[in-house]
C-alpha cells in the first residue's frame, strides 16, 4: 500500500520536474525548492505511514500538495473527501487508480482538457490549492505571475530573473567602463538604460505590492496592458477571492503553488500569442479594504472592472473544504487601489 | 440625514434635472465637494459632514469656497466644497435645492490611441475626467453674455432628452458644437473646461467621462485612399469607448477645417480627391455616433469659411467666441492680480473690487476704488487684445518693467501699463512691415 503511494507520488514528480524543466518559473525559491525535491520523498513514504494512523489534521503540508498536483483532477467532491475523509477514502482512491498508471494519467489529461476548455471558453484559469496560503504567499504569486505575463507578453526580452542577472553583470562591467562615454550604455545592441528604468518600476510596484498585502486582503489583482484603465488593451485579472489566507502556521509553502499554478497557466496556454504584441504600459490595480492606509497606491473609489474588454482570469482558490466562500458582503468595503506608476515595456 | 440638517427645505438633490423637477420655484444651487484623491472615505459620510458645514454657514453671497475646514473630517478628506454657477446675491440655503457633486480629480496624464498602422503615432490623447490637468479652467475663462452657462444647458438638456427617449427622427439633434473665432480666444480651453464641468455634473448618471482628443493630422495617409480608412478606424475605436453606456464621451476635434475643408474647393483642382474622401468618411461617421445617447463632439475653428457646409449644418451650437469685453479683460486682470498677491509677488496684499461692485459704488473715486479703477482702465486700454495675448501681461509686465523679487500693486499696475502699451505698439509695428 505504502509501496504503491510512493510509486504514483514518484509519477507526479516526473511530471514536475517535466514542469520546472520547461522554464516557466525561474522563480529563486523554485531552485532553493529543488534540492528539497529528495526529502520530499522521503515525507511522502513518511506522511503514508502516518496516514495509517489516520492522522489526518497533522499531516504535512508540503507533501500532501505535491501529492494532490497529480489528483488535481478529482472533482471538488472527491477531493475534500480525501482532505476530510476518513483514510479509507482515501486508500480506496488511490486504489482506484493504483493498479497502473495508465488510468491516472488518462484522468490527468482529461482534467488538462478541461483547463483548455475553460481557458478558451471562459478565460478562466481555475487552480485550487489544497490547503491554505498565507498573505506572503498570495504576494508572491502575484509578482511571479506579473513577470511571467510581462514576459509572455512580450514586454520583457527576457525573463525578469535573467534580466536582473544579466543587468548586474553589465552594471558590474559598465563601472569599468565608465570612463568611456554614453556610447557604453548599449552594447550588444540593448538599451540598458531603458532596462534599468523598467526592472526599477516593476521593482518598485512588486515592493509595494507587498507592503499592500502586509496590510491589507487582497481579494483582485488586475493587470491592464496598453490603453487605458477603462479600456485597456489587455486585463489580466488573479482572483483570490475564494482563497483562504492568513498568517501562521498550518499554511502551505510558496514553491509547491507557485508550481502548481504555472503548470496549469502552461496548459491553459492563455497567455502565448504568435503575433508580435507592441510595447505597451503595465498597470496594476488591486482590490484591498478602504482603511488598509496605504499611501502609495491612489485609491479609485468609482472604478469598475472594464466589462467591455476580453479578460483573462486566474482564480486561485483553496479547497471549498477548508473554507467557507465569503459573501459579497465581505467585499464591500473593498476599493479599488491604482499603483501610481507604470511598468513600460522595452525590447532590445 | 434630515437629523443633521435643520431645516426641512434643505434636502440634498442628486440630479440637475431631478432637481427641476421636484422643486420648480426653488433655486438649485450646485456644490462641487472636492475629494483629496488619497482618501478613501464614504461617500455618503463626505456628503453628511459637508451638510454639516452648509448648514453652519447657510447665508452666502454668489459663489463661494471654503478651502479650510476646522472640523477634522473635512480637513483629512476634502480639498474644496464650492458653491458654484450661482446668481450673484445673497443666498439662503435654507430656501434652496441642493445639488451636490463629490468628486475626486485623475491625476494620471493622458494615454494615447493608436491605430494599428500607424505605428508610433498616436491618433488621439485619452484622458479620464475629471482630470487633475483641467481643474480650474472653467472658472479661468471669462466671456460675456452667458455663452458658458449656455453651452452647460444646451448639452444637459442633449443628455435630458436622451433619458427621456426622444425619438431623434422627430425631434433632432446632432451631438456636435461648434465653436469658431479668432486665435487665442479659449475655444480649445473652453472645450476642455465644458468636458470637466459636464463630468461633474452628470457624475451621477454617468461613472465616468472620458475626453479623447483627436489629433487630424495622423489621420491623413500618405497612402492615396487610406485617409479615410483610417477616419473609420479613429471612429471605431471612439465606438468601442461609447459601447459602455456607463460612460459620457466628449471628442475634441480641434481646427476641424482640416477634417472637413469645403468640399467644393477640391472641384476647383486645388484639393486632391482624398481630402474629399476623408470630409464624406467624417460626415458619416459622426452620422453614424449621433445614435448613441452618450457622446458630445466639440469641434472648433479659426477659418469658418473653409468648413464644409454640410458639417457646418450638422452642428447644433455654432458659437463666436470673439475677444474678450472691457468687463471680461477687467476679470482676467482681476483673476491674475489675485494669482500674484498669493503668490506674494505683488506684496502687501490688497483688496480689489470686482466689476459688480465697481458698478453698484457707480465708477466713484475713493481710496477703496482707486486700484480696481486703475486695473479698469488698464483693460479699457487693452481692448482687441486676444485671452491669450491678456493671460501673459502680468508676466511681460513683472520681466520687463519690474525685475525686483517684491513689488507693491502700485508699481505693479504701472508696470501692466507700461506692458500693455508696448503691446499695442508691437502689434502696429507687426502691421507696418506686413
Amino acid at each position: 500500500m505504502a509501496d504503491r503511494c510512493f510509486g504514483q507520488a514518484v509519477a507526479g514528480g516526473v511530471d514536475l520536474t517535466h514542469i520546472s524543466d520547461s522554464d516557466i518559473i525561474p522563480d529563486p525559491e523554485c531552485s532553493e525548492a529543488m534540492p528539497t525535491e529528495g526529502l520530499h520523498v522521503d515525507n511522502r513514504t513518511k506522511s503514508s505511514s502516518m496516514m495509517d494512523q489516520a492522522d489526518k489534521e497533522n499531516y504535512d503540508l508540503p507533501a500532501l500538495s505535491d501529492l494532490m498536483l497529480e489528483d488535481r483532477s478529482s472533482d471538488d467532491n472527491s477531493e475534500s473527501q480525501k482532505r476530510t475523509g476518513s483514510l479509507t477514502n482515501y486508500t480506496s482512491s488511490t486504489d482506484l487508480r493504483a493498479p497502473t498508471n495508465i488510468p491516472a494519467r488518462q484522468h490527468d489529461l482529461l482534467d488538462d482538457e478541461e483547463v483548455v476548455r475553460m481557458a478558451k471558453e471562459e478565460g478562466r484559469v481555475a487552480v485550487v490549492f489544497p490547503g491554505r496560503v498565507t498573505q506572503d504567499s498570495c504576494c508572491k504569486i502575484v509578482c511571479e505571475i506579473l513577470k511571467c505575463v510581462l514576459y509572455q507578453r512580450q514586454q520583457l526580452p527576457m525573463m525578469y530573473d535573467q534580466l536582473v542577472y544579466y543587468q548586474k553583470k553589465q552594471q558590474a562591467a559598465g563601472r569599468v567602463e565608465d570612463a568611456v562615454g554614453w556610447q557604453a550604455a548599449r552594447p550588444g545592441g540593448w538599451d540598458w538604460r531603458k532596462c534599468q528604468r523598467t526592472l526599477q518600476d516593476l521593482d518598485e510596484v512588486m515592493l509595494h505590492l507587498q507592503d499592500l498585502f502586509s496590510l491589507s486582503r487582497v481579494p483582485r489583482v488586475l493587470l491592464m496592458l496598453g490603453g487605458s484603465v477603462v479600456l485597456p488593451t489587455e486585463l489580466y485579472e488573479v482572483d483570490m477571492e475564494a482563497l483562504a489566507a492568513g498568517m501562521g502556521d498550518g499554511f502551505l509553502r510558496t514553491a509547491p503553488c507557485l508550481r502548481q499554478l504555472f503548470r496549469a497557466l502552461f496548459v491553459a496556454d492563455i497567455l502565448s500569442d504568435a503575433r508580435p504584441v507592441r510595447l505597451m504600459a503595465t498597470t496594476v490595480m488591486a482590490l484591498a479594504h478602504r482603511d488598509c492606509g496605504v499611501d502609495w497606491f491612489r485609491p479609485k473609489l468609482d472604478y469598475r472592472v472594464p466589462a467591455r474588454v476580453k479578460r483573462q482570469i486566474i482564480s486561485l482558490s483553496s479547497d471549498p473544504a477548508l473554507s467557507h466562500r465569503p459573501t459579497t458582503q465581505a467585499w464591500e468595503d473593498y476599493v479599488w487601489f491604482q499603483a501610481p506608476i507604470s511598468i513600460k515595456g522595452f525590447c532590445k | 440625514m434630515t437629523g443633521i440638517v435643520e431645516g426641512d427645505s434643505m434636502e440634498v438633490i442628486e440630479d440637475v434635472k431631478q432637481g427641476q423637477n421636484n422643486c420648480i420655484d426653488a433655486v438649485n444651487i450646485h456644490v462641487e465637494v472636492h475629494v483629496k484623491s488619497h482618501s478613501t472615505a464614504k461617500r455618503e459620510d463626505v456628503k453628511l459632514h459637508v451638510l454639516a458645514l452648509l448648514n453652519r454657514h447657510r447665508i452666502v453671497f454668489g459663489n463661494y469656497s471654503w478651502t479650510e475646514f476646522d472640523e477634522e473630517f473635512l480637513a483629512k478628506h476634502v480639498e474644496s466644497v464650492s458653491i458654484v454657477d450661482a446668481e450673484r446675491q445673497q443666498i439662503d440655503l435654507r430656501s434652496c435645492c441642493l445639488s451636490m457633486y463629490i468628486f475626486t480629480l485623475h491625476d494620471d496624464g493622458p494615454s494615447t490611441l493608436n491605430l494599428e498602422e500607424a505605428e508610433d503615432l498616436s491618433a488621439a490623447h485619452h484622458w479620464l475626467l475629471p482630470s487633475a490637468e483641467f481643474h480650474g479652467i472653467w472658472e479661468s475663462l471669462v466671456y460675456e453674455n452667458g455663452v458658458k452657462t449656455q453651452l452647460l444647458d444646451y448639452v444637459s438638456t442633449m443628455i435630458f432628452f436622451s433619458d427621456k427617449n426622444v425619438d431623434s427622427n422627430l425631434v433632432a439633434w446632432n451631438r456636435v458644437v461648434l465653436l469658431h473665432g479668432p486665435p487665442g480666444t479659449g475655444k480649445t480651453s473652453l472645450c476642455k473646461a465644458l468636458a470637466q464641468k459636464l463630468s461633474i455634473r452628470l457624475l451621477n448618471r454617468y461613472s465616468y467621462s472620458q475626453f479623447v482628443e483627436i489629433n487630424s493630422h495622423s489621420l491623413f495617409s500618405k497612402w492615396f485612399s487610406e485617409s479615410g480608412k483610417l477616419v473609420t478606424k479613429m471612429f471605431q475605436k471612439i465606438q468601442q469607448l461609447i459601447d459602455d453606456k456607463e460612460t459620457l464621451v466628449f471628442v475634441l476635434v480641434d481646427e476641424v477645417e482640416s477634417l472637413t475643408a469645403a468640399r467644393n474647393a477640391a472641384q476647383a483642382g486645388t484639393e486632391p480627391s482624398d481630402a474629399i474622401r476623408v470630409v464624406n468618411a467624417v460626415l458619416t461617421q459622426l452620422d453614424q455616433i449621433k445614435r448613441h445617447s452618450n457622446v458630445v463632439i466639440l469641434t472648433t475653428s479659426n477659418v469658418t469659411e473653409k468648413i464644409d457646409l454640410a458639417f457646418v449644418d450638422r452642428a447644433d451650437i455654432k458659437q463666436y467666441i470673439g475677444p474678450p469685453s472691457t468687463d471680461a479683460i477687467f476679470n482676467i486682470y482681476l483673476s491674475c492680480l489675485e494669482e500674484l498677491m498669493k503668490c506674494q509677488i505683488i506684496y502687501p496684499r490688497q483688496q480689489l473690487l470686482t466689476m459688480y461692485e465697481l458698478e453698484t459704488m457707480g465708477f466713484q473715486e475713493s481710496n477703496v476704488s482707486e486700484r480696481s479703477l486703475a486695473v479698469q482702465k488698464i483693460a479699457a486700454k487693452s481692448r482687441g487684445f486676444s485671452g491669450r495675448a491678456l493671460r501673459k501681461i502680468p508676466f511681460l509686465a513683472h520681466a520687463l518693467f519690474v525685475k525686483t523679487p517684491k513689488v507693491t500693486l502700485e508699481r505693479f499696475l504701472q508696470a501692466m501699463d507700461q506692458a500693455v502699451s508696448q503691446q499695442i505698439e508691437e502689434k502696429a509695428n507687426l502691421v507696418n512691415c506686413v
